[in-house]
């Protein structure tokens, strides 16, 4: 699926409701350039993803996953962010344990009026991955699904 | 249905006008600035990163667009008030600007066709301005390009809030002439949008600040201000310390006005960090070679925290207005937000100086006090929608807005698709397709709900499609202006066309509210709020007796304006008037059961059903203390009181004295350092432990309440601000010295907040999770709890019958935190579910 002449990963993103979706509105709005690979998707809250998310979009065919939360202290769910944080360094840790690549998962605070910073970790994240080559994780296919 | 005017916008002022809103009375905002913001509120000044300035205007143009209650009028000017409270006649001035920020929708096609600048921001399109907007009003395709023209205007309201902004103090003033000297605003710049990252601190030269330096000038002349500016300057100090492990940071001050709660525990955050907090008692600043040298201490950087400056502007409005000055503040008469003139009231930094948690507080308890000259409020009924229900049959119909797709050519497969031109001016033409085709699934692919998007639903739901039915994509702010390419917006189109196959209806419940509140104790702020309450619903004060107002106060002498029998008298009458309606149960809490909504509360033999708690068990007082050993250990002293009595009684205030409230600064008494004569503090009572037990709630140290949150360094100021709605209080809430030791005028704030914050609960409302409403499924659960620990608000619980989890819908806010730990898959929120979640995860990564 990807180009012979320049690998374009897929990275898909669980940007929460109140602040990383609005920091991604605010560099819409401003009209700040980052790359296509982002897929953005909207949840609730950082807590409501589940590892399984994450892993499951690896397996899809992504090259890597971003979770985007509210800075701690500041989650319209009190404590939502803290949880996310907890099950990200699990699924690193489960990640790393059975050899995969746990760079491919990222979780990063962006509040609400932080366009520039949504702009800059996308561009960045992107460049890192491009720079990894495809993720060989799409290629397990026996880790559970249909 | 009152209608009350706002003149400026501080952060009390918006959330004035939203609560006065949607306790269903006619607000007129008159804005100063050309758009909202455009003049700064404390926050924007003070702290531009805080999350709160975002949400307050959200939090307005929601309200706004929800109840329809506020009109808005920018670049005003107040002329006059003439009349009588309850019939006022109020003149101002008013020029519309170019572009009517409620009515553009983004599209930018005035910055193509006309001489227009746009100005990003968050939550919305940003702001469009047009030069020649003569030639350009065809253009718009909303209409929201005017004629700027300026014109007088005459409303009959029946009562005014004057709530105009804050100007902070030029930082010269206090430094003098220094190049390595910024404003905190302009240190809280440099890091605002792009995060906190070393690259992005730089001082004058672009050179990184090895050593940084904060100086409050709290309590040196000419400052005025409150314990905002050390919260902000001690939290942004240790956030610094975060961030690079290696960067010296020192805190000047000649005094830690850190009374609110529990905030001392930042000062002990701090020195656990490293940061080095200097208390000082006089301050020499230099520089030589780039180099600051504060006293003795070389600093790289110094960041200056300016204290409120009152702005010139405020002698007119204080004239035109007819109201009485008090120290370049507006007066305010014992124990009110009215000013000297009846029906013309004042909030937020225009009365003194205050935190952006007061200003939150002044926000609501507006709303009882205004009341009293306002015809009774109206609520906007809800007509009764059908809508169409079919959960296995999915016909999916795809509205692709022109505007958002832009050059993107999207091709996707549905039961129908089709394409426009500005779909948010189109709710006819997509209402006829959608009956037209019998279309029972709708897909947007528009832009941010915080703009259109969100409206697209409610045109959905006048076509009979529930909101669980409808899937909105943003092609904008997502993909055509950020360099989207069509293989990104086609595979998230897919990804909601995928999603919406699966959509399940999903019924909002709607929980029946018990109307009653129950006040725990015998506190003043509990006799404040049952005043505020009464008449409205029932009332019951659970209190053995009630505090007597020099208790309450928490000092033994009278610290007011007023003398001792006239303190007597207006407690008197308060506390008449506080019974005449309310029950007085006598005795002590042995139980609560239930939740919000439906609280039982069993007092010896009776049992007193109400729908939300105010807790308000005062404090009691102590006369000897030692004051300056206790601060250093984290105990709270009160604040306000101390440096009004020492100015009063010309005694010699000790440093604990001066962790005040700074209109004193005007004429800061003679301190010493640990001298001067103890006037007593606050201690929580015992009764709060046996309180805090039954209900689940968190004490600080000293054994005052938390409201049930989890703040950062445990002090509570973000939490507060952060909710713009009642419900994830639970249902409790805490006022007056239960919560922090405070003044009669803080306690009326607090019982203000409360009261009005009850009556918002006294609706039989649908969940505010809306249709995230979390279930669960009773075949799968098996009673674990897990759910019930990771739910923040409390929603869920272990139904004693039945053994499962079950949801009080009216406490849940649809995050999904239990959908998510649970081990059976029992906890599902059905409009986002795992397979929600697996399908659209296939389409998204192609």
């Amino acid at each position: 699926m990807s180009n012979e002449k320049e690998f374009e990963p897929v990275i898909v993103g669980f940007f929460c409701n109140w602040c990383t979706s609005a920091a991604a509105d605010l560099a819409g709005t401003s009209r700040l350039h980052y790359p296509a690979s982002i897929r953005p998707i909207r949840v609730m809250c950082s807590s409501t993803v589940d590892p399984v998310y994450l892993i499951r979009a690896l397996q899809e065919g992504a090259d890597a996953t971003i979770l985007g939360g509210c800075h701690p202290g500041d989650c319209h769910y009190i404590s939502g962010n803290y949880k996310a944080r907890r099950r990200v360094v699990i699924v690193k840790t489960v990640l790393k344990s059975l050899g995969f690549d746990d760079d491919r998962v990222l979780l990063e605070w962006i509040s609400g009026s932080e366009g520039p910073k949504f702009a800059r970790v996308m561009n960045e994240y992107t460049e890192y991955i491009k720079k990894k080559g495809p993720s060989d994780f799409k290629y397990v296919d026996s880790l559970g699904g249909e | 249905m009152g209608k009350v005017l706002i003149f400026g916008l501080s952060l009390a002022a918006y959330r004035a006008a939203a609560n006065l809103a949607r306790a269903g009375h006619k607000v007129v905002l008159l804005n100063r600035g050309e758009f909202i913001w455009h003049k700064f509120t404390q926050m924007q000044w003070q702290q531009p990163r805080d999350i709160i300035n975002g949400y307050s205007k959200g939090f307005l143009k929601q309200v706004m667009m929800m109840t329809g209650n506020i009109e808005v009028y920018q670049n005003s000017e107040l002329l006059g008030i003439e009349g009588q409270p309850g019939n006022f006649k109020v003149k101002f001035k008013t020029r519309l600007p170019s572009v009517d920020e409620f009515k553009c929708i983004g599209c930018d096609i005035c910055l193509h066709k006309c001489k227009a600048k746009h100005m990003p921001r968050p939550l919305g399109a940003g702001l469009y301005f047009v030069e020649n907007p003569e030639e350009c009003q065809d253009v718009c395709p909303a209409g929201a390009i005017n004629i700027p023209r300026e014109e007088e205007k005459e409303l009959n309201v029946e009562a005014v809030i004057l709530a105009p902004e804050y100007e902070p103090e030029d930082i010269q003033r206090y430094v003098g002439d220094i190049d390595n000297a910024i404003s905190f605003r302009e240190f809280a710049f440099m890091l605002r949008g792009v995060g906190v990252d070393k690259r992005n601190l730089k001082r004058k030269d672009g050179k990184y600040p090895q050593r940084l330096g904060f100086f409050i000038p709290g309590g040196f002349e000419g400052f005025l201000g409150s314990s905002e500016e050390y919260v902000i300057v001690f939290r942004e100090a240790i956030l610094m310390k975060e961030m690079d492990k290696n960067l010296d940071v020192h805190i000047f001050a000649k005094e830690l006005r850190l009374y609110g709660h529990n905030q001392m525990n930042l000062y002990d955050v701090a020195i656990s960090k490293g940061i080095k907090v200097h208390l000082i008692d006089d301050y020499k600043v230099s520089e030589v070679d780039g180099v600051v040298k504060f006293n003795d201490t070389e600093l790289d950087l110094l960041v200056v925290m300016p204290g409120q400056r009152i702005p010139e502007d405020w002698e007119e409005i204080k004239k035109v207005a007819g109201i009485e000055d008090e120290n370049g503040f507006a007066k305010t008469k014992p124990f009110s937000f009215e000013t000297t003139r009846e029906g013309v009231f004042a909030i937020g930094e225009f009365i003194k100086p205050i935190s952006s948690t007061e200003a939150v507080y002044h926000g609501t308890a507006i709303v009882p006090e205004v009341e009293r000259y306002l015809k009774p409020p109206e609520m906007p009924q809800m007509p009764q929608m059908e809508f169409v229900r079919d959960d296995f049959n999915p016909k999916v119909g795809v509205f692709i807005c022109g505007c958002a797709a832009g050059d993107l050519n999207i091709d996707v497969e549905a039961d129908y698709v089709s394409k426009k031109d500005f779909l948010c001016l189109r709710a006819q033409e997509i209402a006829q397709e959608i009956k037209e085709n019998k279309l029972n699934r709708v897909v947007f692919g528009a832009c941010s709900p915080s703009l259109r998007g969100g409206m697209l639903e409610m045109v959905a739901m006048q076509s009979g499609i529930h909101p669980s039915y409808v899937e909105l994509v943003q092609l904008r702010e997502f993909v055509s202006r950020v360099g989207g390419d069509e293989r990104k917006a086609n595979s998230m189109m897919r990804a909601a066309i995928s999603k919406a196959r699966k959509d399940y209806f999903v019924e909002v419940p709607v929980t029946a509210t018990k109307k009653g509140v129950a006040i725990i104790g015998g506190g003043l702020a509990g006799l404040m709020a049952a005043r505020y309450i009464n008449g409205r619903v029932g009332v019951y004060i659970i209190a053995e007796e009630f505090d007597e107002p020099h208790m309450a106060t928490g000092v033994k002498e009278n610290t007011l304006n007023m003398s001792d029998e006239e303190l007597r008298n207006w407690y008197d009458e308060l506390k008449k008037e506080a019974l005449k309606k309310s029950w007085h149960i006598k005795g002590k809490v042995e139980s609560i059961e239930g939740t919000l909504g439906n609280f039982k509360i069993k007092v010896g033999e009776q049992v007193i059903e109400a729908g939300v708690i105010i807790i308000a068990t005062g404090g009691e007082v102590i006369s000897k203390g030692n004051h300056i050993a206790g601060r250093f250990q984290g105990k709270t002293m009160h604040g306000q009181i101390g440096s009004i009595i020492a100015k009063r009684k010309n005694v010699d205030a000790t440093y604990e004295f001066m962790k005040s409230y700074s209109l004193l600064d005007l004429y800061p008494p003679n301190a010493v350092k640990g001298e001067g004569e103890p006037i007593g503090f606050v201690k929580a009572r015992e009764y709060n432990r046996e309180i805090a037990e039954i209900l689940g709630l968190k004490l600080d140290e000293d054994g005052f309440f938390y409201f049930a949150q989890e703040p950062l360094h445990n002090v509570e100021r973000m939490g507060i601000q952060f909710f713009i709605a009642e419900e994830p209080f639970g249902g409790v809430f805490i006022a007056g010295l239960a919560h922090r030791p405070m003044s009669i005028e803080e306690e009326l704030e607090e019982a203000g907040f409360a009261a009005q914050s009850a009556m918002f609960l006294m609706r039989d409302i649908p969940s505010p999770a809306g249709k995230l409403v979390s279930t669960t499924n009773p075949r799968r659960c098996a009673g674990c709890g897990i759910c019930v620990d990771a739910c923040f608000s409390g929603a869920r619980f272990i139904d004693e019958e039945d053994k499962i989890a079950k949801v009080n819908p009216q406490l849940c806010l649809g995050c999904g935190a239990c959908a998510n730990v649970c081990p059976s898959g029992a906890a599902v929120l059905v409009a986002y579910r795992a397979d929600h979640m697996f399908e659209m995860l296939k389409e998204v990564v192609k």
